[in-house]
């Protein structure tokens, strides 16, 4: 269809034309400008030939093309895209360029530029362009970004590494940055050959909380453009070292096109139109390799070399402290050196304190904190050391130097702490009863220590035992020792419980002691009536008994007259007394004497019974 | 009597030469023969052999421990003393090794700062006790708790004088209770050493995952948990990061 449509109709073309534009129109010193061509009007456009620009460094990013035609008119569209990197600062005027144009020459017109220099930029640069994250700024200024041709033409997905410098001195970091470009969906998934630093100390990064991610057009293509990992190397030897970056992984999403909407997803030209509702994707995994950066490592010059300088190189500053300032003779105190700055601290050796006369001093500890959080190493070393000094007095702990070669300036530095004052009084004085001893007297003193080492070995050995996990992380230590007190704290409630409950029982015996001697009496009074004998006297028996039992809390049998008697003293007067022990010692006879009671003797004992209980109630025992 | 007198003293050196004939001489005991020849290797060999996996002592790993520091395997030295002072944190002489090494390590491992002071000071207050003797005091006291309990469910009379009592024991329970805990974090998150010389600890359990820090041989970190072959690790109180399981020796 499109090839008839070529040999059926003779295309008329527009007018040319030529813009060109530089974005943005204000650069900084190092950070890339795009210049576009844009030719309109004709399909047969020879890529112009980029001058040498002075103050730009330039590279181009290839070109595009799109054919249309509209209304049986052709109209055509090519765009020239080249990077430009400002070198120096100030107002930039770019010549013209010559284009060929249907085989006829075209000049493009004269741009202007205005370019500032780093610093005055950084303040006027709007935070989309910096890193965000969530540290202070970073320390070291963007490395120049510019990408040669080869890495254009539509590429999916890249990486690129660069270098803030490739030329340094020896222990100067080079900060070596991981950028992958992507214009497909993907996840960065480290390293599948990690870089081969031989001849570089290492110092990673942590990842950055916000990754760094822009957008940028290339080639016609949008990019987003990310910060994958930072180091910071040292290099340990003079030369030029070849470094292998290494090969990063990553999973990148494919989205294509159905077969069945194949045919009817092109246009004229051929090109694939993409349908939402017929994408397909998957995630397939890609290494993303890069060329290998050649760094220059240059030997530190002799010139101004201090005699004292061990090869530390970065900005450093020392200190020093002493922990006490007054102390007596033979206590000891610790002398701090603190170096802090930026470098490789691991590398750089803190002064020794130099020997002193009036101190004696041992083995010093050192330790090391190195951050990183500004984007450059960083930290502090300190030593410490203990001195014990030998005499009383006044002395000063000279200042110590700390020599090291400064790479922004390209000059040996020398920071020097500031000499410390220790007084130091006389010790305790000898008691006045020395012992006597044979020989020149020896003043007692505490043993100094000249020395330390591990102690000697145990030549006896204590038994063997079996490895454990301590009680504290067992379970049934933790069970047992919550069930036994609440085991007895139940008991316990469960004691206080039946307590309760039998005092009241009692109180129930109490309230209901009338109300049962007297049901116990009309079973008396039946037996009475019936003439059962040894049953009337039997019911009377508990009546009576029953009653003082349930009135003092008494088991079954245990109520007798004598308990019944003391607990009734100054209860009942003599006369009750006497009628209570009467009624008892009848009832006693009746029951267990082999003589008979009259009918009327009976019916009299079961009145003075009645009438007994109902006294002995309305004494509320 | 004449011939008994040498008699006797035959069979005294005879009984003797026949006890020290059939002594068996320990691997402990050719150990510290061996220690004191300054053949510290062969020495360490024999500590090995007395310590199998299940059984441990206190003299064992403290002699094993001074082998490997003689030997310049600083990590290994650590671990053992580590490992013995569980077992004895009494041993003076074990101390004062450990500090003196810990001296030479180039991590320096600071006390990491506490939300309570409380917590510290009673660290640093019970450090020679046993963590399986705080836990058998607290016991003590959980069962004379239990007994007075007991008493006063038996002895109604007897209850006022078993609450005064109860309240000291139930403050000395406190106490324990308050040990326990400051030994808490030892108990659940165990210890391990660096043996390796250097070894990077990564954001991840993975080789390929980005190096957060770098500790060196003898650094003492808390294990938080484990997965793959890897260790989740907090060093200095602070650091985290994953680390490989065969560059430490757990301690317990």
């Amino acid at each position: 269809m499109g090839m008839l449509l070529f040999a059926a109709a003779a295309p008329v073309l527009a007018d040319i034309g030529i813009e060109t534009s530089i974005n943005p129109s204000r650069g900084t010193v190092g950070e890339p400008l795009t210049l576009s061509i844009v030719v309109n009007g004709s399909s047969s456009v020879k890529p112009p030939r980029l001058p040498n620009f002075a103050n730009f460094r330039s590279y181009s990013q290839g070109h595009s093309q799109e054919i249309s035609f509209v209304n049986g008119k052709m109209s055509a569209r090519t765009v020239f895209s080249y990077v430009l990197i400002p070198t120096t600062a100030g107002k930039h005027v770019l010549g013209q360029l010559e284009l060929d144009i249907d085989g006829r020459p075209y000049k493009t017109g004269m741009l202007e530029v205005d370019v500032e220099d780093v610093g005055a930029a950084n303040s006027s640069f709007s935070t989309a362009t910096a890193p965000r994250s969530a540290y202070p700024s970073p320390v070291v200024p963007p490395a120049p970004r510019s990408l040669p041709p080869d890495y254009m033409g539509g590429k999916d997905i890249f990486v690129r590494t660069w270098v803030d410098k490739d030329d340094v001195f020896v222990n100067e970091p080079v900060y070596l940055t991981y950028t992958v470009y992507t214009r497909v969906s993907a996840t960065f998934r480290g390293f599948d050959k990690e870089p081969v630093t031989t001849g570089f100390w290492v110092e990673e990064f942590p990842p950055q909380a916000d990754v760094n991610r822009q957008e940028k057009e290339i080639s016609g293509y949008r990019y987003v453009v990310a910060d994958v990992r930072t180091v910071a190397l040292f290099p340990t030897e003079a030369g030029v070292h070849t470094l292998d970056p290494g090969v990063l992984k990553a999973d990148i999403e494919i989205r294509e096109q159905d077969d069945f909407d194949s045919f009817f997803s092109t246009d004229i030209f051929g090109r694939r139109r993409f349908r939402p509702s017929s994408v397909v994707t998957r995630v397939v995994p890609k290494l993303l390799a890069t060329d290998p950066i050649v760094i220059t490592a240059r030997p530190l010059p002799d010139t101004g070399k201090p005699a004292d300088f061990r090869g530390a190189v970065g900005r450093y500053t020392i200190e020093a402290s002493v922990d006490r300032t007054e102390v007596e003779e033979g206590e000891p105190i610790t002398v701090k050196l603190r170096l802090a700055g930026e470098g490789d601290l691991n590398t750089a050796e803190l002064p020794k304190l130099p020997e002193m006369d009036y101190f004696k001093s041992y083995d010093s500890s050192s330790s090391t904190n190195t951050r990183k959080e500004r984007l450059v190493v960083e930290g502090e070393k300190i030593q410490e050391t203990v001195l014990v000094p030998k005499k009383s007095g006044v002395f000063t702990i000279p200042s110590v130097s700390f020599s090291y070669f400064d790479p922004r300036k390209k000059q040996y530095q020398t920071a020097k702490t500031a000499p410390l004052i220790v007084s130091i009084k006389a010790g305790r004085e000898e008691p006045a009863t020395a012992p006597i001893a044979v020989g020149p007297q020896v003043p007692p003193q505490d043993v100094p220590l000249i020395g330390e080492d591990i102690r000697f070995v145990k030549t006896v050995s204590d038994p063997l035992v079996h490895e454990e996990e301590p009680l504290l992380s067992r379970r049934s230590y933790w069970v047992a020792n919550a069930a036994l007190p609440a085991a007895a704290l139940l008991i316990f409630l469960i004691r206080l419980l039946v307590q309760l409950i039998r005092r009241d029982v009692s109180g129930l015996r109490v309230r209901r002691s009338h109300r049962v001697a007297r049901s116990r009496l009309a079973a008396a009074r039946k037996n009475l009536k019936k003439g059962a004998e040894t049953a009337f006297y039997e019911a009377l028996s508990k009546a009576l008994y029953g009653y003082f039992a349930d009135k003092f809390d008494w088991g079954p049998g245990e109520a007798d007259m004598n308990l019944v008697e003391k607990r009734l003293i100054g209860r009942l007067s003599d006369d009750e007394f006497a009628r209570l022990r009467d009624i008892a010692h009848r009832i006693h006879l009746g029951r267990f004497a082999r003589s008979e009671g009259t009918l009327d003797e009976m019916k009299g004992l079961y009145a003075s019974s009645d009438q007994l209980i109902t006294t002995l109630e309305s004494k509320k025992l | 009597m004449r011939i008994l007198a040498p008699l006797a003293l035959a069979a005294v050196f005879g009984a003797g030469f026949a006890v020290s004939a059939f002594a068996v001489e320990t691997p402990f005991a050719r150990g510290v023969q061996l220690y004191e020849k300054g053949q510290y290797k062969s020495a360490a060999q024999e500590f090995e052999k007395f310590l199998d996996a299940e059984t441990v002592s206190a003299a064992g790993l403290y002699n094993l421990g001074n082998c490997y520091f003689k030997l310049g395997q600083k990590g290994k030295a650590v671990w053992a003393y580590e490992k013995a002072l569980l077992l004895n944190p009494r041993d003076e002489d074990l101390r004062w090794n450990l500090e003196l090494l810990r001296k030479q390590l180039p991590d320096r491992q600071d006390a990491p700062p506490s939300g309570l002071g409380l917590h510290a000071w009673v660290t640093k207050k019970t450090s020679r006790l046993r963590t399986d003797e705080i836990a058998w005091a607290f016991s003590g006291i959980v069962g004379v708790f239990t007994i007075l309990v007991l008493a006063a469910a038996a002895a109604p009379g007897a209850r006022p004088f078993v609450w005064r009592i109860l309240f000291a024991v139930v403050l000395a329970a406190g106490a324990a209770g308050a040990v326990a805990w400051a030994r808490w974090d030892d108990i659940r998150y165990p210890a391990a050493v660096v043996t390796d010389r250097e070894v990077y600890v990564r954001y991840g359990p993975s080789k390929d995952a980005t190096r957060a820090f770098l500790l060196h041989e003898g650094s003492k970190v808390d294990i938080l948990k484990e997965s793959a072959g890897w260790f989740s690790v907090r060093f200095g109180g602070k650091d985290k990061g994953w680390i490989e399981r065969e560059t430490v020796r757990r301690i317990r």
